[in-house]
């Protein structure tokens, strides 16, 4: 008898579950993969907001990359401070996504099916984007400004309307490196890349630049993300001996390989892409970081710019953040684009809907998102950015000078995109 | 090449610093303490925030942090271990213990200092010495030079002094030492502080040798945890040796090997290298005979109770949702079936195995990942269940691999595996994308009816039956004779049974529903990607069966919720989640050992003697019959 009470309390709790999961609702619908809702989802007509969402790293070892979405949230403090975008004030719902793609995944049906969220907006990290990637093209929801590896959506996902990213490939990316290598007549450069996505997409862009420029490659060596020992790898750059070394991976790795190779004697020209010039990048290699050069197709924290200017404000008034990184900054225009599609989308006092949103961003104009120098446009043919600005900062002095560019950036072919 | 050894030697001796605390807690207290990185890296950001923030200068900085760790550790010790010891629990238990100690310690961490980086700047400016034009730094020499002392010094105390004596008869026989007057909970809480000291010392200085981060932490303490499984948890010198090994190896294979297995290749070289050596040593005793051994018919006792209310509550709590919810709901009742899969898989290697099984993230990504490419030219469905097939077979293998190790080694070689599949995935690029992942066909809905899906009731209906499996099983002669093995493998032969095969079918059906949920929530959301479930996941499912219990289908429906759900609903307290989820996990295995279903049970016990004082709990009954009454003695 005990045990059938057992059973009966049993089936109370789960009862209880299921009417949790569903609200206490009754609507019966058909099963999965059923088609977008139309018109105004996300949109509340009476006090005039909207709800756009996105997941993000709260939690997890890579909670560095949750400053992101504290830019996009400044930006929506400021924008909700100044009256919202034609009178539209914004709800923005973050999930914690702690940087695994399932979780990413699950976090982002929620939004959509759960939240009803207009639009994602400023999603981050390529592992979580390529993972729900499919599910947003299938669903057909604005997703936009999104930070990821775009060599992937190029590939994938020519043909998405829905999907607005504004990171360059990172082909376009360390091809421009290389350019940058031949115009200083640099003969030879080896590269070190991590593992995956980010990596792979920077080793496709340097291979097919370098072999243009005839620019020689050294060696390539892949380091897994999760390394924690360097002298292998070192060992193999020094024993190719090229004048310079080009570093993608993240800033805690590429220290680990700089120290490493100081310690054999092997002492090149060092390169990293834009996301490595972190406080504690410099700090870890102390005097060691002297010379080192880094890609930079954002504007610099310290360009003065009115834009910069009003981002730096908003983060310290919006935020915690009182010294933000280019992470905020990339959160930072996510938003901005957003915010200048809906302008559009609402011009002359339209009410917004999804696909109102998709067409005024796809109506191939400039955006200067946030009011930074950084540009974007996107049009029939350009679900990412092709070539941009680009420059090549020096650590000197304690602080990154410029000494190449901005000038054009490199914009390869799709096919050699990764 | 003089520079790669020497790099290699260092970051041996660094992984030999761990392992030697982690010798020291197994062989005196048996728990292999997962918390040892998160108390390490806590006294190394002690030392930074002294230093850094407070101006403390690094000579009394240093030591304080090394006090720090020592005294995390023991507490530790005090308040997730020390409980348990007395209870006289297994190894599960210390290492959900020490694993909720290690999110509570690290979620506090990044909640009061951040994420970023860092590095502890000691000799910087200083020259090392130089050996064949090669400069060798002064922390790798202060690194090297610890280990040799701190390993020299404890084998002097251990096989040289009254103190070593004393360690050693505690750690092979409490009870006589405690007869012999010594108090064996001071001797355990003293080498928990030294285990602590060591391995704040070697972080420590780690983060001066390189930059420390809590994504280096994990891949530290796997590989200190192959050195000591080296040392088989016990032997000093083949630890170091097994250390140093690790780390030269790993620096050659990244110095000559041009490919991206790197780390796996040498951390499977050498548990390849350590189970030979462990066979030779005759640790693993299988008869050959046994596997062909004739089982004697079997009586199995059989119970009335069977979980048949709780099992058609699940599955009709799983079809109202279908029937009342929204296309969200119905997407996460799909998530939460194949997560209560993954969890049965889980659970089935530990209940009727007495195995943790660290392998289960790998095997789930094996099986969507198998799914995916035999998708590209079978149907879907078809693929699946080639892929969890394969899964099994591979499970098999494992199993056959590992089969009479103690569930240290188990737990260590699983581990492993966990942290090689992604490297495979990577390296077989062609077939799976590499980093790019696979994007998949969605799972088909082949019986859909006057335009209602019927994919989701179908799962649900699957999910019921796997329940209903698994504990028919137990039921089953296959199960109960898996079940008297586990429990006693020496009176299960002397029984007539085979313990060896019956071992082997549970790393066979575990491994099978591993891969059947990996490619389920694959399928499911149309992606799979090398990072999707790695160690982090499979200690998060390992931990939520333990929470849950495992013994009914409430106890695996709880688990279910708790990776399913509880983050979805804490996901706002940025920071705080993991420190939660580690303190439900302490105070759940210090308090309710059986989890969720051991309260449920208890409550349902207590209401049973009440009724009958005499009668026991048929489920456990079941659950775990004598090896004799199994043969029908």
């Amino acid at each position: 008898m005990s045990y059938r009470a057992r059973g009966v309390a049993a089936a109370a709790v789960i009862a209880l579950l299921g009417l949790t999961l569903t609200g206490c609702g009754g609507r019966r619908i058909a099963d999965a993969h059923t088609g977008d809702a139309a018109g105004q989802v996300g949109v509340d007509v009476k006090t005039h907001t909207i709800t756009i969402g996105a997941t993000a790293a709260k939690t997890g070892s890579s909670a560095a990359f949750y400053e992101s979405s504290l830019g996009a949230q400044a930006m929506v403090a400021k924008v909700n401070a100044a009256g919202g975008i034609n009178g539209w004030k914004l709800d923005y719902v973050v999930v914690d996504d702690g940087y695994e793609p399932n979780r990413a995944v699950s976090g982002v049906k929620q939004l959509v099916e759960q939240d009803n969220v207009f639009a994602l907006v400023s999603m981050f990290g390529t592992p979580s984007n390529a993972a729900t990637m499919p599910y947003v093209v299938s669903k057909r929801v604005p997703d936009v400004g999104f930070a990821m590896q775009t060599g992937i959506v190029a590939r994938k996902y020519p043909d998405a309307k829905n999907l607005f990213g504004y990171i360059p490939p990172y082909a376009n990316l360390a091809a421009f490196v290389a350019h940058y290598l031949a115009q200083s007549h640099v003969d030879a450069v080896s590269l070190a890349y991590q593992d995956d996505d980010s990596g792979q997409g920077a080793q496709a862009g340097l291979r097919a630049q370098a072999g243009t420029e005839h620019v020689r490659i050294g060696v390539e060596v892949p380091v897994p993300t999760s390394a924690t020992a360097f002298d292998g790898y070192a060992g193999r750059l020094a024993a190719a001996n090229a004048p310079a070394v080009l570093l993608w991976m993240p800033p805690a790795l590429a220290s680990g390989i700089i120290k490493a190779s100081a310690a054999i004697g092997y002492h090149p020209r060092w390169l990293a892409p834009f996301f490595v010039p972190i406080p504690s990048f410099f700090d870890a290699l102390g005097p060691l970081a002297d010379g080192v050069e880094f890609e930079s197709w954002l504007e610099p924290l310290d360009s003065g710019s009115a834009g910069m200017t009003a981002f730096l404000g908003a983060m310290r008034q919006y935020t915690s953040v009182q010294k933000p990184s280019i992470n905020a900054e990339l959160g930072w225009i996510g938003m901005g684009i957003f915010v200048a599609g809906l302008a559009k989308a609402t011009e002359g006092g339209r009410t917004p809907t999804r696909q109102g949103l998709i067409d005024a961003l796809n109506s191939g104009e400039t955006i200067h998102p946030g009011d930074l120098a950084t540009a974007v446009s996107y049009g029939e043919q350009s679900r990412v950015p092709g070539a941009v600005l680009d420059r090549i900062l020096r650590w000197h002095g304690g602080r990154l000078e410029p000494v190449y560019g901005p000038t054009a950036g490199i914009s390869l072919p799709v096919e050699l995109l990764r | 090449m003089i520079g790669v050894v020497v790099g290699g030697v260092t970051a041996g001796c660094l992984y030999a610093l761990v392992a030697l605390g982690l010798i020291l807690i197994y062989r005196t207290s048996g728990a292999l303490n997962l918390a040892q990185g998160a108390t390490a890296t806590a006294g190394a950001f002690a030392v930074f925030w002294l230093h850094g923030s407070l101006g403390v200068p690094v000579g009394l900085a240093v030591p304080a942090g090394v006090l720090a760790a020592a005294g995390l550790n023991l507490a530790v010790y005090g308040v997730c271990v020390y409980r348990l010891e007395r209870r006289g629990a297994d190894l599960h238990a210390t290492l959900v213990s020490t694993l909720g100690a290690t999110l509570i310690i690290g979620g506090l961490l990044e909640v009061a200092l951040g994420y970023d980086p860092r590095t502890l700047h000691l000799f910087d400016g200083v020259p090392g010495p130089s050996v064949a034009g090669v400069r060798i730094p002064p922390v790798a020499l202060l690194i090297v030079a610890s280990a040799l002392a701190a390993f020299t010094v404890l084998a002097v105390v251990l096989y040289r002094t009254r103190l070593g004596l004393v360690l050693r008869m505690g750690a092979s026989d409490p009870r006589l030492t405690e007869l012999s007057g010594v108090s064996t909970t001071l001797l355990r809480a003293v080498v928990w502080a030294v285990a602590g000291a060591l391995s704040g010392w070697g972080v420590m200085l780690f983060s001066a040798y390189q930059t420390l981060s809590t994504a280096m932490m994990e891949a530290l303490l796997l590989s200190s945890a192959v050195a000591a499984s080296w040392g088989a948890f016990r032997n000093i010198p083949l630890t170091l040796g097994g250390a140093v090994g690790l780390g030269v190896t790993t620096s050659l294979v990244q110095r000559f090997v041009p490919v991206v297995l790197v780390s796996s290749i040498s951390l499977v070289l050498l548990v390849v290298v350590f189970l030979l050596w462990q066979r030779r040593q005759g640790a693993v005793r299988v008869r050959a005979a046994s596997l062909s051994a004739r089982h004697p018919r079997l009586t199995v006792k059989r119970v009335r109770w069977l979980p048949k209310v709780e099992v058609a509550a699940l599955v009709v709590a799983g079809l109202a949702v279908w029937w009342y919810g929204t296309d969200y709901h119905l997407s996460l009742l799909r998530f939460l079936v194949a997560t209560m899969i993954a969890v049965t898989g889980v659970a089935t290697a530990l209940r009727y195995g007495h195995r943790l099984n660290l392998a289960a993230g790998g095997q789930m990504l094996i099986g969507a990942y198998l799914g995916g490419i035999l998708s590209r030219h079978l149907p879907v469905l078809v693929a699946i269940a080639l892929a969890v097939a394969a899964t099994a077979l591979l499970g098999t293998l494992l199993g056959a691999l590992t089969v009479g190790l103690e569930a240290i080694y188990y737990a260590t070689i699983t581990l492993v595996v966990t942290a090689a599949v992604p490297e495979l995935v990577m390296l077989g690029d062609r077939w799976t994308g590499g980093a790019h992942g696979m994007t998949l066909p969605p799972l088909p809905d082949p019986f859909s009816v006057a335009g209602i899906g019927l994919l989701t009731p179908l799962l649900v209906l699957l999910g019921g039956a796997v329940l209903a499996g698994y504990y028919g099983y137990g039921l089953s002669p296959l199960g109960a004779r898996a079940l008297a093995g586990a429990t006693d493998r020496s009176l299960a032969e002397a029984s007539g049974l085979n313990p060896v095969a019956a071992f082997l079918t549970v790393e066979a059906v575990s491994a099978a529903l591993l891969g059947l949920a990996g490619a389920l929530l694959a399928f499911d959301i149309g992606y799979v990607g090398p990072s999707q479930w790695g160690l982090g996941y499979t200690l998060l499912l390992v931990g939520a069966v333990l929470i849950g219990g495992g013994w009914s289908a409430t106890g695996l429906a709880t688990a279910t919720a708790v990776i399913g759900l509880v983050p979805t609903l804490v996901g706002n307290l940025a920071g705080w989640p993991p420190v939660i989820f580690g303190a439900l996990l302490v105070v759940l295995i210090l308090f309710a050992p059986d989890g969720v279903d051991g309260v449920y049970g208890g409550l349902a016990r207590t209401r049973s003697s009440r009724r009958d004082p005499g009668g026991a709990d048929p489920a456990r009954a079941a659950a775990a019959p004598a090896p004799a009454e199994v043969s029908g003695v």
